[in-house]
């Protein structure tokens, strides 16, 4: 027999075929039997590994019928910044819907919705500020800013709200005014990302209290804040960040969307009953390679 | 407020750039030690978080990725602990020994990807039109197959012909720039 023809056999199998654990015995101890294939062996998952990672893809479909595996990805092979992107555009279809999934599961089963009347004037501020963030031009933010900052302001000053909303609520106002002035997209998904961080500790509080309205709401909002954080993440990583602060900056909330997710799941695990514990699951194959790109120096 | 510690989850810019430039290299290590991309990119993610909180352990003098490896390796073997023997490519054995393989030389991070792009647009249009049907579209070998008119097998050992024509064309382009 031809070693060295067997082991490409089965390397081939092994990439691209079932799982099949006859296969992976036969592997091990050819492995096991030819050290010097071990080598080998490794510069194939390795470049397997990075044949993944450079277009954005979790794993190729191994059955005909597994198409919940393909993402729409474009079909352009661009410069790094761009393959960041479009790893991000794949990854945010789905983990979009993931986040919604999980969101409205919360919803459902905590229970009815909160007081109206004390959240109306934070549900304003958390999409104003999205639609500040999701703007496509200055002048369309200027537009959007002006059209309800006043109106915001005088609604927020008469509104009823327990003092950690009005903390909060005051927090997207100077967020709101603050975004009117920059045009920084790095910038602005650290400060994004730093709403959704205060959102997930909240929640976190709430879910350890038991208090059930108060997490509805807050999954609520952090599902919200969630999409402008996607949004001015895509601006960041596509506008071609090149001096050193900028990428520590955009490393920075990278990683620390990745974390937000995990204390999120954390906090699903933690307080879920058996049908949240897999929307958890879910949750966690998505969300977390979202926020993760490479970042060459 | 502080349910999220700043101290444990707020490493220094500098830890994040590190960890941010040796996400495609941990990624590859971990495929590499469980046999197969599944369950590659969770364990990735586990693998970040645990390097975030230690991160102050992290001595700034030695290299960085070996030291971030040492972590991917032990949430592997845990990982591999849950698993049922029948979901494991690799013997106890072989994951040790790939794992040392690996510790002692790491991949060169995003040089890797580099030399991947550029030798992946040196392919011929065919060949890179079945390496985009199989990871970027993600389909499998037999559908590529059918809409080729081609059997299964002789497309398995064309995917395999492709990588190993990548493999020698990064290892040169690697080397070459390693002795430039």
């Amino acid at each position: 027999m031809d070693i060295h023809a067997e082991f490409e056999r089965l390397l081939g199998n092994l990439l691209d075929g079932p799982t099949d654990s006859r296969r992976n015995d036969q592997l091990c101890a050819l492995l096991a039997e030819h050290p010097v294939l071990e080598r080998e062996y490794v510069d194939y998952l390795q470049l397997h590994a990075l044949l993944h990672w450079r277009v954005g893809l979790s794993a190729p479909s191994v059955n005909a019928d597994d198409h919940a595996m393909i993402l729409p990805m474009p079909v352009a092979q661009p410069g790094p910044v761009e393959r960041r992107s479009n790893r991000w555009r794949a990854w945010s279809l789905s983990a979009a819907m993931t986040f919604f999934a999980a969101t409205l599961a919360i919803v459902m089963l905590v229970g009815e919705s909160p007081s109206r009347a004390s959240v109306d004037v934070v549900d304003r501020l958390i999409d104003w500020n999205i639609a500040l963030t999701q703007a496509e031009s200055p002048k369309d933010r200027d537009r959007i800013y002006t059209d309800q900052a006043e109106t915001i302001k005088a609604s927020l000053a008469s509104a009823n709200l327990r003092p950690e909303d009005r903390v909060f609520a005051e927090k997207l106002l100077e967020t709101g005014v603050w975004l009117k002035q920059t045009d920084d997209p790095v910038a602005e998904y650290g400060r994004i990302s730093d709403l959704a961080d205060q959102v997930v500790a909240r929640l976190d509080v709430a879910s350890q209290t038991q208090d059930a309205k108060q997490v509805t709401k807050l999954a609520n909002a952090l599902d919200r804040i969630e999409a402008g954080v996607d949004a001015t993440f895509e601006r960041a990583v596509t506008s071609n960040v090149v001096s050193k602060e900028g990428k520590k900056k955009l490393a920075h909330a990278t990683l620390g969307g990745a974390l937000r997710m995990k204390k999120l799941e954390t906090i699903l695990e933690n307080n879920l009953d058996p049908p949240r514990k897999a929307i958890h699951r879910t949750l966690k194959g998505r969300h977390k390679a979202k926020k993760l790109f490479r970042m060459n120096d | 407020m502080d349910a999220v510690k700043p101290s444990r989850l707020a490493p220094s810019p500098e830890f994040l750039l590190l960890l941010t430039g040796s996400q495609s290299a941990l990624y590859a290590s971990i495929t590499a030690t469980l046999g197969g991309t599944e369950s590659a990119q969770d364990l990735l993610q586990e693998t970040n978080v645990v390097l975030m909180e230690k991160s102050g352990e992290y001595d700034a003098t030695r290299p960085f990725l070996p030291w971030a490896l040492a972590f991917a390796r032990f949430q592997v073997q845990a990982w591999r602990t849950k698993q049922s023997r029948d979901r494991l490519v690799l013997s106890d054995a072989l994951f040790e020994k790939v794992a040392d393989s690996l510790a002692a030389a790491p991949p060169p991070q995003s040089r890797q990807l580099d030399a991947l792009e550029s030798c992946y647009q040196k392919l011929s249009v065919d060949w890179r039109r079945l390496m985009d049907a199989r990871y970027q579209h993600g389909e499998a070998v037999r559908d590529i197959a059918q809409a080729l008119g081609q059997t299964e097998n002789v497309v398995s050992v064309t995917l395999f012909r492709i990588r190993k024509a990548l493999l020698a064309c990064m290892q040169k382009t690697l080397t070459a720039e390693g002795g430039s």
